[in-house]
């Protein structure tokens, strides 16, 4: 990817009506969004398109966002995945699930529009940083695969 | 009966309509619009910015999502009526509809509890919320200039992203 070029997010959420706004949000910050109703062919995503970011919406059917972050985190080749929680849920309940599944950040569905790109900016910081910081190992594992 | 007040009670309406039918006052003029803005604000927050294109998506997509969660209520799928009480609140949620999200909320909550006869009357303030949010949008996506939709169609559509 240009050095230039702008940051790649995926955007996960089951209610196109929060996806719209998700994507529209960011997507006017300078991000390029992709979108996706279900976690169905998520990783196909990732992998192809050298996403850095992930918008996960946490009570889907089929697969929640909470699950599909914790098979995220267990494969090496998405070590550089910054992934970002949304739910109506309430703040504190949010958090807790996203410290137990490794999420780097959270937003609640009320404040998409004042916090979601400052969010996904920090967790794009939060993911480069605990990168740099894992073990040689994990790196070269990450590098090896498609997702840069 | 010689009137009525729909949910939620506002209490500037109950009290123009004590005066009315209590202290035999002619019938009240129509509510001044800053008497309607505040009760238009109470269903959808004024404060938010919607795109057209947001709006014409609850427009299309709330209610059929209530008829979901109605008929998951009327079926005794507790399940089912939670998912769809979730998915609901948070399309209010991100429209700003207050008091829409509180009544999904609560029967999501009822759900939860198994306690469908009190989800049954929030899928009703619900089903009376919901016209008058979709007016107010309506009348939103009208004002609201075409450029907003351009600027959404631009998205890689989800059937690209793979490639």
């Amino acid at each position: 990817m240009k050095a230039d070029a702008p940051t790649r997010v995926l955007v996960i959420d089951d209610d196109e009506i929060a996806r719209e706004l998700l994507g529209s949000v960011l997507e006017a910050a300078g991000f390029l969004v992709y979108s996706l109703p279900s976690p169905i062919g998520a990783t196909r995503v990732l992998q192809l398109n050298e996403v850095s970011a992930i918008v996960l919406d946490v009570v889907m059917p089929a697969l929640s966002g909470d699950r599909l972050t914790t098979l995220l985190r267990h494969n090496p080749r998405f070590a550089k995945l910054a992934v970002v929680l949304v739910s109506g849920e309430g703040d504190a309940e949010l958090s807790k699930l996203a410290s137990a599944v490794g999420a780097d950040a959270v937003v609640s569905k009320k404040d998409i529009r004042q916090s979601l790109t400052t969010t996904v900016k920090k967790a794009l910081r939060t993911r480069a940083q605990a990168y740099e910081a894992a073990p040689q190992q994990s790196r070269v594992a990450a590098s090896n695969g498609k997702l840069r | 009966m010689d009137d009525y007040l729909s949910k939620p009670l506002r209490p500037h309406l109950l009290e123009r309509m004590l005066e009315r039918h209590a202290g035999g006052l002619p019938a009240a003029p129509a509510p001044a619009p800053a008497t309607e803005d505040e009760a238009s604000s109470v269903e959808l927050d004024p404060t938010m910015t919607r795109s057209a294109r947001l709006c014409e998506l609850f427009i299309t997509h709330a209610p059929q999502t209530l008829k979901e969660l109605e008929a998951a209520l009327v079926a005794g799928d507790a399940a089912a009526a939670r998912a769809s009480a979730h998915k609901l609140k948070g399309s209010c949620l991100v429209v700003g509809a207050g008091l829409m999200t509180d009544s999904a909320f609560a029967a999501q909550r009822s759900t939860e509890s198994a306690d469908l006869e009190t989800a049954r009357r929030h899928a009703r303030d619900l089903n009376e919320h919901l016209p008058r949010v979709i007016a107010l949008l309506e009348r939103e996506r009208s004002a609201a200039p075409p450029a907003a939709v351009r600027a959404n169609a631009r998205r890689p559509l989800i059937a690209e992203a793979g490639k």
